[in-house]
């Protein structure tokens, strides 16, 4: 019985808690579902040093390697019976279990409602540079001056450390929050102290929703967890809830800072966080790399052209192809000649004195005689109509025809017929003018 | 003057000719192109299922000298991987600026009793679908060589996902210093700029000590 109400506590607080954690939220829900059988703890986890690093605190300790570089110093929340990353084993995620459980407000809700609502919210998070782990801040540490030993500190938690300097305008902002008390009577508040503000109007909100709950010690008592885990809890909200209804703001401060930051610890350790026991060897290691290298398909290895066509590969993406043809297929030189010869051709033909220069008129004989002696089959063979003085093309004409077929073989396998048409009809073109060209010598001479 | 006539003429017809030339050329890459596309959303699917998508690369590589000597990371011929004379299995990418030049994206190397990975970025950056690529290929030499049990796994996903984010956004810069991410199997990863090899930029490397058996 009291493991399966854990159960279901931990299941709805698994989602508020780790917005910060948006990105692993399936993870959060599966491994938050076992979160109070203790034993399983012990693997979810990165094996690192004696207690680990608790799921969902993996880029806080990224954070802690890059900002400071001695892991052995480095302390931290020992396990994670309850909650998932900052919230691991600490009081308020109880609390706040406990609230969902009770029909109260979730985290993230509770959050807005602390910050203002949705707006001051936002207009908070621009004075952070929209920071996507602000709404974590309510759960990370500020304890010592955010020491750099403590793994769960704000300043791993934000990749950054936040000033104390007054910001113009921040005050304006914070002065919105449910409750404010590091804010000061200007409208200039530190970065710092404004998430300070933010944790403790969440911290106040939560303490407001657990008062409504009037047996709230007894839904502790029944949640199954160890002797010493139970005290613990029901030690820190009893004297919170105190703190909140005798009024004392300071009184209450330091009771939200307790269930917010201080985790339950068997091994206790300065403020609940043991050191890790990273041996010094690791805080400086360094790694070995492989090299890696560049492929030219004009590599002399790559001039196997064939093996990179698309019959070898079918998965293989257009780039080659046309990779290929671009290469391999020069046409322009091909064109040119062809050109020339139907120039050649036309001057020589233009004794017929017609002035006309557009081709679409048809007055111009030549463009017939061009298209209509020669079609390729399909076999690539030349069939020949001759045409008025046809008897002497014919002649001449044979030999590209027979030749040019194979050239493009010889060129590239992967040549579009098409342009195997055109090819052919140049040369011939050619063939067709040097004859000319010939006689016209012979003619002169 | 009547020959400048058939001159002008003479160009008509040669532009018109090439026009119908390259008209025909273009319907027929047409159902060419169709395919291309096709086959490369094909592929693009594939690279879903397989870390390393088939880059039409493997005749550009001399074939290996040992076949499948190496039968302890074999199993990443199915994703893709091909082995190289030296032993690694390495899977190669299309520089999508230069047609023809394709660089190493991903390799990995049994050195002695440790596994040296790598992610290549290619003068610095991580080419499209990298990350995630980058992550799976991490993981599953993990899974595979690494005494871990499945929560293990998802901090260490986590915790390299995390790693990679930093390299993207240029928050980690290129050292040769390890990050210890598993401390019994002595698992590191290091962001760190490319010695050797022809290919420069950076690299994401993870190094793990293969348990003694």
């Amino acid at each position: 019985m009291p493991k399966s109400i854990v159960q279901r506590i931990a299941m709805p607080f698994a989602e508020p808690l780790v917005e910060k954690v948006v990105r692993f939220a399936t993870i959060g829900f599966s491994s938050v579902a076992i979160v109070l059988t203790t034993y399983q703890s012990a693997f979810a986890q990165l094996n690192i040093g004696r207690y680990g690093i608790q799921q969902g605190l993996e880029s806080e300790y990224l954070q802690y390697q890059i900002n400071n570089q001695n892991l052995s110093q480095m302390r931290v929340i020992p396990a994670c019976n309850v909650g998932f990353g900052l919230s691991c084993n600490k009081t308020g995620s109880v609390v706040q279990q406990l609230v969902d459980l009770n029909g109260g407000t979730n985290y993230q809700n509770l959050l807005i409602q602390a910050a203002g609502g949705e707006k001051n919210f936002q207009n908070f998070a621009s004075f952070y540079g929209n920071n996507p782990n602000l709404s974590a801040v309510p759960f990370a540490s500020f304890w010592r001056n955010q020491s750099p030993a403590i793994m769960d500190g704000s300043q791993y938690l934000l990749g950054q450390s936040f000033s104390r300097n007054p910001v113009e305008g921040l005050g304006l902002v914070t002065k919105q929050f449910y409750w404010s008390p590091y804010s000061g009577v200007n409208n200039s508040v530190s970065l710092r102290n404004g998430l300070i503000d933010l944790k403790l109007s969440y911290g106040r909100l939560l303490f407001e929703e657990a008062s409504k709950i009037s047996n709230i010690k007894e839904q502790i008592q029944s949640l199954g967890l160890s002797p010493e885990m139970r005290n613990f809890y029901l030690n820190k909200i009893s004297t919170g809830l105190d703190a909140l209804s005798s009024g004392d703001q300071k009184q209450l401060q330091q009771r939200i800072f307790e269930v917010l930051s201080f985790p339950y610890s068997e091994d206790g350790g300065e403020l609940g966080r043991p050191n890790n026991a990273i041996p010094g060897e690791f805080n400086h290691i360094l790694g070995e790399d492989i090299a890696g290298d560049i492929l030219l398909s004009d590599n002399p290895l790559a001039l196997d052209g064939e093996g990179m066509n698309l019959d070898t590969f079918p998965d293989s993406v257009g780039d080659v192809l046309v990779q290929d043809s671009s290469d391999s297929f020069p046409l322009w030189p091909i064109i040119g000649i062809g050109g020339l010869a139907l120039i050649l051709l036309l001057l020589l033909n233009g004794d017929s004195s017609s002035a006309q220069p557009s081709v679409s008129s048809g007055n111009i004989p030549i463009p017939t005689p061009i298209h209509t002696p020669l079609s390729l089959t399909s076999k690539g063979e030349c069939d020949l109509t001759p045409t008025g003085n046809g008897s002497d093309h014919t002649q001449i004409i044979e030999i590209p025809c027979n030749v040019t077929p194979k050239t493009p073989t010889e060129v590239k396998r992967v040549v579009e017929p098409s342009m195997i048409k055109a090819l052919v009809l140049l040369i011939v073109l050619l063939c067709i003018v040097r004859y000319k060209h010939r006689s016209l010598k012979i003619r002169n001479s | 003057m009547n020959i400048i006539v058939h001159l002008f003429g003479a160009i008509v017809l040669q532009v018109s000719a090439l026009a119908t030339m390259s008209n025909m050329a273009i319907s027929d890459d047409k159902p060419l192109r169709v395919y291309t596309q096709e086959a490369a959303a094909a592929s693009q699917q594939k690279i879903t299922q397989r870390i390393c998508s088939l880059d039409p690369i493997d005749n550009l590589l001399p074939p290996p000298q040992i076949k499948a000597s190496n039968s302890l990371l074999s199993y990443l011929a199915e994703q893709g991987f091909t082995q190289n004379k030296e032993g690694s299995w390495v899977c190669y990418a299309n520089d999508s600026k230069k047609e023809g030049r394709y660089f190493t994206l991903f390799k990995v190397k049994q050195v002695d009793g440790r596994l040296i990975a790598s992610s290549f970025l290619d003068e610095g950056s991580l080419i499209q679908g990298q990350e995630n690529r980058s992550l799976d290929f991490f993981m599953m030499l993990i899974e595979h060589h690494l005494n871990t049990s499945q929560e293990n796994r998802q901090g260490i996903r986590r915790y390299l996902e995390a790693f990679v984010s930093l390299v993207k956004q240029g928050k980690i810069k290129p050292t040769r210093r390890g990050f210890l991410f598993d401390q019994p199997n002595r698992a590191l990863v290091l962001y760190h700029t490319l010695s050797s090899g022809n290919l420069k930029g950076t690299g994401i490397t993870i190094n793990i000590s293969l348990p003694k058996s």
